[in-house]
């Protein structure tokens, strides 16, 4: 086993209260710009119900985060909660779940922000430079302007990233503080002056009576991508600032907002819309809709477009960040080459996983050009590793509660049944097993429907197991079973970094009181 | 496992007239929305997303006007 000399450089606490939702915020946030289309286009007049389906499970998961984030506020996310929980395997099963969604968060979000920035290209050069096309070989339509701009902007975000979390949050905090102003303005403004109620009803009820179940499974098991942002809120936990006392008020901010949005953005799509007119502008939805309001019409175009480019390019940020972060945690973790483990010594930023797990989202990027539709091709990877590392978070959570009821926990999921266990008492989480079986049914879904996701998502989690096997085996440590970890030790070195000294009393007499119970032994 | 409460106000701050602000507005709009929607038929998103919103409001109003009893004592 390798072993660590020389003292660690950490990361740095510069994330505050707004940048912690924000940073979840630009996250989520852009996720509804194309999920909207999607959903409504599967889902037709029943897409209010997929996105509340959807978010239903979505609302689980953001408690069961909360609850995590705020017990152990490291970088790390889900993959270090899995790891707690059921040991090295599957937190390193669950990081490849999550590490798929982050580099396609970066490379579609990308995709997106160029596609948005290319609305203004007609009134620069006359034309759309962003159909501009070659072809190489067999590949017939690369649209050469638009990738080279998705490239750039990649390269931006790294630029930023490893310059430092203040700058990059920085621009979360600035560019969702505009986004939520002119999300809110569609939503609030489209109810005032443009919803018609009984269009949303003729809608619903045609979807019932018509709408073929597969199909709405479909639109539901899509609509779960509108609510991929928390875990940027618990990958944020080690650079955010008293973080027992932040996390769960950014967290259940975010998830009520988010889960408002997303059932209004189409509930008020519906009563203004048609379901064709969003399935046949499947690239700009919220532009259509915005378009649609009376006044704000005039200047959706420009409107939707900024709005769409900004938030589109901080969600991919977010992308950026999120890797980055889970990377360096998985390799402080023995999951992955220690090689990643590399804090650049005048940022005190991840510098090696910021660049190369940029670079694999431009990869992703690259490749998703030689397709027909690049959007459409990332997009449909990209719930299978939402669903999967949320899965065995919520095995995690339940495993927690016995394994380690010591750890002070700032917020506690609703609904527990208090039962003894060895001796102790246990609070068992209802709500936990609501949300693995909801999360279990949607990754069900997106087996049975998704033709990409299901084929690329598993390979890509088997091609992940064979290089965590291949490398545990060089390094001489177990396969399946676990690196020796004193979490009592970082546990108390966590609470120290937050400065939350409060919760580490209270942890250090739960645990006095545990010796005592047992004589002494630990 | 106890959760923690927030420590009281020191004072009442342009964020809590923001979240004020807030909650008055998202009282309005699940206003209009039940209005414009009941009279027409019983249309279940509308109805639930109208309610949500009012109740936001409300939950919104409830914590400011705690807030504000807690800064006065």
């Amino acid at each position: 086993m390798e072993e660590h000399s020389e003292k660690k450089i950490e990361l740095r606490r510069d994330v505050t209260v707004w940048g912690s939702y924000t940073w979840g915020y630009a996250d989520v946030g852009a996720d509804i710009y194309a999920a909207l289309g999607l959903v409504i286009a599967a889902s037709q007049g029943l897409a209010p119900a997929a996105f509340a389906l959807a978010g239903t499970a979505y609302i689980m998961i953001g408690l069961a985060y909360t609850e995590l984030a705020s017990t152990y506020p490291v970088a790390g996310g889900g993959h270090y909660f899995a790891l707690r929980g059921l040991g090295d395997f599957w937190g390193f099963v669950a990081g490849a779940a999550l590490l798929l969604d982050y580099t396609i968060d970066i490379a579609i979000f990308a995709v997106a922000s160029a596609g948005y920035v290319n609305f203004f290209s007609p009134y620069i050069f006359g034309m759309n430079i962003g159909d501009i096309s070659i072809a190489i070989g067999p590949f017939q339509d690369i649209k050469i302007v638009w990738l080279v701009e998705t490239l750039l902007l990649i390269a931006f975000l790294i630029v930023i990233n490893i310059r430092g979390v203040r700058e990059s949050s920085l621009l979360n905090e600035v560019l969702g503080a505009i986004d939520l102003i002119l999300e809110s303005s569609v939503i609030f403004f489209g109810f005032v002056l443009a919803w018609n109620p009984q269009l949303l009803l003729d809608q619903w009820t045609h979807a019932i009576q018509t709408l073929p179940i597969d199909r709405f499974m479909y639109g539901s098991s899509l609509a779960i991508i509108s609510f991929v942002g928390l875990e940027s809120i618990s990958q944020a936990a080690q650079e955010t600032r008293r973080p027992a006392t932040v996390i769960p008020r950014t967290s259940l901010a975010l998830i009520f907002t988010v889960f408002i949005f997303a059932v209004s953005f189409s509930t008020v799509g519906l009563g203004i819309l048609s379901w064709e007119h969003f399935a046949e502008n499947l690239g700009d939805p919220v532009a259509q809709l915005a378009k649609a309001i009376p006044y704000l019409g005039i200047v959706a175009g420009p409107f939707a477009a900024i709005l769409g480019a900004t938030i589109l390019l901080t969600s991919s940020n977010t992308g950026v960040m999120g890797s980055s972060r889970l990377v360096f945690s998985m390799s402080q973790l023995h999951l992955v080459t220690k090689w990643l483990d590399k804090i650049h010594p005048r940022f005190h930023t991840p510098v090696r996983t910021i660049v190369v797990f940029s670079l694999m989202g431009a990869t992703e990027a690259l490749l998703s050009f030689l397709t027909p539709s690049a959007l459409d091709t990332l997009g449909n990877m990209y719930a299978f590793g939402a669903t999967l590392g949320y899965t065995l978070v919520f095995v995690s959570l339940i495993v927690l509660r016995f394994k380690d009821p010591y750890s002070p926990r700032p917020y506690i999921m609703p609904i527990n049944l208090k039962i003894k266990w060895r001796g102790r008492q246990v609070d068992f989480p209802v709500l936990g097993i609501l949300g693995m079986f909801g999360v279990s049914f949607i990754l069900f879904e997106v087996i049975l429907t998704h033709e990409i996701g299901r084929i690329a998502g598993p390979l890509w989690v088997i091609l992940c197991v064979i290089y965590y096997l291949v490398w545990r085996r060089r390094n001489a440590l177990p396969l399946f079973g676990n690196v020796h970890h004193d979490w009592e030790q970082e546990q108390v070195q966590v609470l120290t970094s937050a400065e939350e000294f409060e919760l580490l009393e209270e942890y250090q007499d739960a645990l006095a009181r545990r010796d005592k119970e047992n004589n002494g032994k630990p | 496992m106890a959760s923690r409460k927030l420590l009281p106000p020191t004072q009442f701050t342009l964020g809590d007239k923001y979240r004020l602000m807030l909650a008055t507005l998202s009282i309005v709009l699940g206003s209009i929305i039940l209005a414009r929607t009941i009279p027409i038929a019983i249309s279940p998103p509308a109805i639930v997303l109208g309610l949500a919103f009012i109740g936001f409001g409300a939950y919104r109003w409830w914590l400011g006007l705690t807030r504000l009893k807690q800064l006065k004592s």
